[in-house]
């Protein structure tokens, strides 16, 4: 029997809405920039889609083992060089229209599609050499090569070929903000926040009707929410505000495997921060001791700490973090003066001038750390000052950082405070190549070393493991020593959800990866 | 936070540093946070549930060490002080100063023993995957020296063998290693227990060590191997042999330390997290009474905890049963067990409710809120989530007993932030083939236990291996 598409999905969202009743409120650390998975560009954008979409193969949160909501079988087939994969019957998008091996074929052209400017699908381009359909059911992906493990390279999130008008898809389209796809929630972007409406589906039963993002605020406001049960839980917890809630019996901590590494970017086209010397002179009046302490509430030498300095572009346990590079915790204003008066800087009435006129800084941050960190631009800019420098500071916000930071179009300022974050895969070329030929597309400052990039160049033809740890040991010391950043820490990200949320698994990186089994009970 | 132990009696430095450090670690906020003990701002009190018959909880350490008379001998002492922070060479060094005997120093270098074992375990989880299922064309020949051994540690001698016979002339610091597992390996009845005598003669090995010790393994790395590609690249890697020896030598001076009919609860406390290879342990008659320095800050809650662990570990769902009545964490695990397995879900609420039901117990007794009370119930929490992840995964439960662990990991903070789970953790994680989580854990704790960096090599090439080979990702902000 046909059945209208629209009213079907209707019919199932209200279905599990008056199924269940329950609806989970929670703080994320700012509003998504875009649903649609091929644009990710911030940890709040992955997440919110993870709740969206399917994707075609992912870990299992616990045991790590590879699963797919979504294929039924699959064989390698072409030597090798492709996967003939079989959907499971009856599955919905979320318009009510059915997945079929169609969607598939559509989102691998559209990785393969030139117009499609996402770094990710450049990375895709890499591996996938095609698609084709046999079929409602089944589709046959090619790859560039025969790899050894074919399915744990397809972890694309599918799109649907009707939303889309040509393979060739923009940041810009409207999907970004009212996607459809095949996941466990519908989602809805509005101006104050993100509603996420259940779906059941052949491979999703949702126990939650509702899932509703709001803007992360003030820490104590934060907590007092979700201790009163105005909301349910907090994605990032401020560190200083742990305690309270690992003190009640109503709130659990929950640890969350994501690796991210603060930095303040360095304008190294501009002005004096062209010189080296300047850029090692503010590397060592920074105080990053008593920023940790001040910002983020940790003591120095304070146990199990979930900050940690870092000297380069890895966090510490990283295999890649190269552990001959200390990292700088305390200011040494003295060696600092000294580099800046080598660079030509003056000091007079304690401010730095070159050529008789005072320098000034312009400090930008990505205003969604001040959550996590509270008022570390104002800390950051009263020890430059006190060094001798006067200041100008902005918050940015994440939106505008997608948009202009990290495309290398915010080159009004001098210094940015902003962080990077990893899962498994913790490539930094993006960040430090110039930027050039589809290299260097987080490159913030279009810093440009020829050493630098001939290290990177050294990690991407690398064909072993030893090959690649050595290329980016290297890069570690030399950017510690050229200075295209200052270095600050990783911080752990961890969660709080109330007691009666139970059965909340939260898988590393994509967080909503289990959320079908995620419970609700007042 | 501490008003109520330093009204009563000035606490021990230990105790007040470790109370306010327990609370999360940052002692400003943990003072406001921890407060008494008491609920916390919008907190409702609750009902509180009895998970286990009261009589037991009663006799459970949380609740004994709710009497200051009790306590007193345990907050004087800096090696139970450095338990508490779960500090083990501290803990080891304070025991030892009274002498070469006595429980305290038997648990630390059980702990220890427990946890260099899990640290070989680790390594070998990881090792198995970069030289086994992730295997490369350019990977060094010895590859199949280093699979080798870490299948032996999993006692699996058919694979052991196998890998061994592929590294056709040993040379160079590995081969007395080769011979060694490649004999154990092949021998009549393999897996049989380890030839000590040859373990010991093995270069640098040390399989026995002086009570009240930690000695580090042999300066790292052990072995550099010559990749197959055009660059010839050396990789750097451990010998997992000096874990496993050290974690046999810990278990010795454990024994050595214990008092003489006392001597099986090492293996008892061992059982759980004991490799494979290391066999069985030999026959004992439970105590009827076990003595409270066996058990304070443990996570066996009662004496007959200890057995029960011992015996899920071996017999599963069918341990709970017969343990139910003696011991508190087989009835916290009872209503939970159903004819498909282990209901994990009822698990986790049994144990956060049976948190509530210890800090009322421990209330009734101390009159007042203590500050360290909340600690203490939160370990009786975790308490029942190993418990049940022991008996989940003797049961064939593998992924519900994940999640019981990852629930008991994040609930594993202050004084109960025990570092040998927190291995066993990273063993579990490198066995499923994820290195993340691990390499937090072992970097976490490397600076005080210096020999788990062995187990890092592999780990480190099992991430970038994987990292490598995985779908495209880019980083965000």
């Amino acid at each position: 029997m046909a059945r209208n598409p629209a009213w079907t999905s209707a019919g199932l969202a209200l279905l599990a809405l008056f199924g269940t009743g329950t609806s989970l409120s929670y703080y994320e650390e700012s509003l998504p920039n875009t649903l649609n998975p091929l644009y990710a560009e911030t940890m709040v954008d992955r997440r919110s889609q993870e709740l969206v979409f399917d994707r075609l193969w992912f870990h299992d949160a616990i045991d790590n083992k590879l699963k797919s909501r979504i294929v039924d079988r699959y064989e390698v087939a072409e030597g090798g060089q492709a996967l003939k994969i079989q959907l499971k019957p009856n599955i919905k998008w979320h318009n009510g229209k059915s997945l079929t091996s169609k969607d598939i074929c559509f989102t691998v052209d559209a990785l393969l599609d030139k117009g499609t400017s996402a770094p990710l699908a450049e990375g895709y381009r890499q591996v996938l050499a095609g698609c084709d359909t046999q079929g409602n059911t089944t589709a046959v992906v090619r790859f560039t090569q025969v790899f050894h493990n074919p399915r744990e390279r397809l972890e694309f999130a599918v799109l649907p070929q009707d939303s889309f008008e040509s393979t060739a898809i923009t940041p810009d389209l409207d999907f970004g903000a009212h996607p459809i796809g095949t996941g466990p929630f519908k989602g809805n972007q509005g101006r104050r926040g993100v509603t996420f409406e259940a779906v059941g589906n052949a491979h999703h039963s949702p126990s939650l009707a509702q899932l509703r993002l709001s803007e992360g605020q003030d820490g104590s406001v934060l907590v007092s929410a979700v201790i009163n049960n105005g909301m349910q839980g907090i994605i990032a917890v401020p560190p200083p505000n742990r305690p309270q809630l690992s003190a009640s019996d109503e709130v659990t901590l929950k640890s969350y495997d994501l690796r991210s590494w603060w930095f303040i970017a360095l304008n190294t086209n501009k002005g004096i921060l062209k010189d080296q010397k300047v850029r090692q002179a503010l590397n060592l009046m920074i105080d990053r001791t008593e920023l940790r302490k001040f910002a983020i509430g940790v003591d120095e030498g304070a146990e199990n700490s979930p900050c940690e300095f870092i000297s380069g572009p890895f966090v510490q346990s990283s295999p890649y973090y190269n552990r001959s590079v200390r990292a700088v915790e305390r200011a040494n204003i003295a060696r600092a003066e000294s580099l800046l008066t080598d660079a030509g800087l003056s000091k007079a009435n304690g401010s730095w001038t070159q050529g008789g006129a005072k320098v000034t800084l312009n400090i930008g941050m990505l205003a969604t750390l001040n959550a996590e960190a509270t008022d570390i631009l104002d800390y950051i800019g009263n020890q430059l000052s006190e060094g001798g420098f006067d200041r100008q500071v902005d918050k940015v916000r994440a939106d505008e950082w997608s948009r202009k930071v990290t495309t290398g179009n915010a080159q009004e300022f001098d210094l940015l405070i902003g962080k990077w974050s990893f899962g498994l895969v913790e490539d930094v070329n993006d960040q430090f190549h110039t930027r050039k030929n589809g290299e260097g597309k987080l490159n913030i400052f279009n810093y440009s070393n020829a050493e630098v990039d001939g290290i990177l160049a050294e990690y991407s033809a690398a064909r072993t493991d030893t090959a690649a740890q050595d290329a980016y040991h290297k890069l570690h010391a030399k950017l510690a020593d050229d200075l295209p950043y200052l270095f600050l820490w990783k911080l752990d990200t961890r969660s709080a959800w109330r007691t009666e949320v139970r059965n909340n698994i939260i898988a590393p990186y994509y967080y909503f990866t289990e959320i079908d089994g995620w419970k609700y009970s007042k | 936070m501490m008003s109520a132990l330093s009204i009563s009696r000035p606490a021990p430095v230990w105790l007040h540093r470790a109370l306010v450090q327990g609370c999360g670690g940052l002692t400003v906020i943990a003072t406001m946070a921890c407060s008494d003990g008491a609920p916390s701002g919008g907190d409702a009190p609750k009902a509180v549930t009895e998970v286990a018959p009261q009589a037991l909880v009663a006799r459970s350490w949380p609740v004994q060490m709710s009497n200051d008379a009790a306590r007193k001998p345990f907050e004087q002492h800096a090696g139970w002080g450095a338990l508490f922070k779960r500090d083990l060479p501290s803990a080891l060094g304070a025991f030892v100063a009274d002498g070469k005997e006595g429980r305290g120093l038997a648990r630390i270098h059980t702990d220890l023993a427990a946890m260099y074992g899990q640290a070989a375990l680790m390594g070998a989880n990881a090792t198995r995957h970069v030289y086994g299922t992730d295997r490369q064309a350019t990977d060094p020949m010895e590859a199949d020296y280093l699979h080798g051994v870490a299948m032996a540690l999993a006692a699996d001698c058919e694979k052991a063998a196998g890998s061994l016979a592929k590294v056709s002339s040993p040379e160079g610091t590995y081969a007395p290693f080769h011979g060694y597992w490649q004999a154990w390996s092949t021998a009549e009845g393999c897996p049989a227990s380890l030839d000590m005598d040859s373990l010991a003669a093995l270069p640098m090995v040390q399989t026995s060590l002086e009570v009240g010790t930690d000695p580090s393994i042999p300066p790292l790395p052990h072995h550099s191997f010559t990749e197959t590609s055009d660059e010839a690249r050396q990789v750097e890697t451990a010998e997992l042999t000096h874990l496993l020896a050290l974690s046999m030598a810990h278990r010795q001076a454990a024994v050595d330390a214990a008092p003489s009919d006392e001597q099986h609860l090492v293996d008892v406390r061992l059982s759980p997290w004991k490799l494979p290879i290391l066999g069985a342990a030999p026959d004992f008659t439970p105590l009827e009474s076990v003595d409270a320095e066996w058990l304070f800050l443990d996570f066996a809650l009662v004496g007959a905890d200890l057995y029960f662990l011992d015996a899920a570990h071996r017999d599963g769902l069918e341990a709970v049963g017969v343990w139910k009545d003696r011991s508190i964490l087989a009835a916290a695990l009872a209503p939970a067990v159903m004819p498909e397995g282990l209901n994990v879900e009822l698990v986790i609420d049994r144990a956060a409710e049976f948190r509530g039901q210890l800090k009322e117990a421990m209330l009734k007794v101390s009159g007042t809120p203590m500050g360290f009370q909340p600690g203490f119930a939160q370990i009786g929490e975790v308490a029942v989530l190993r418990a049940g992840m022991i008996v989940a995964d003797h049961n064939g439960q593998s992924r519900d007993a994940g999640i019981l662990r990852i629930n008991a990991f994040e609930r594993s903070d202050g004084p109960g932030r025990d570092p040998l789970f927190l291995i066993s953790t990273a063993a579990w994680d490198a066995g499923n083939r994820s290195p993340l989580r691990a390499q937090e854990i072992v970097h976490g704790l490397v600076s005080r236990y210096p020999s788990i960096q062995a187990a890092r090599y592999p780990l480190d090439a099992l991430h970038i291996r994987l990292g490598r080979t995985a779908a495209p990702s880019t980083a965000v902000h």
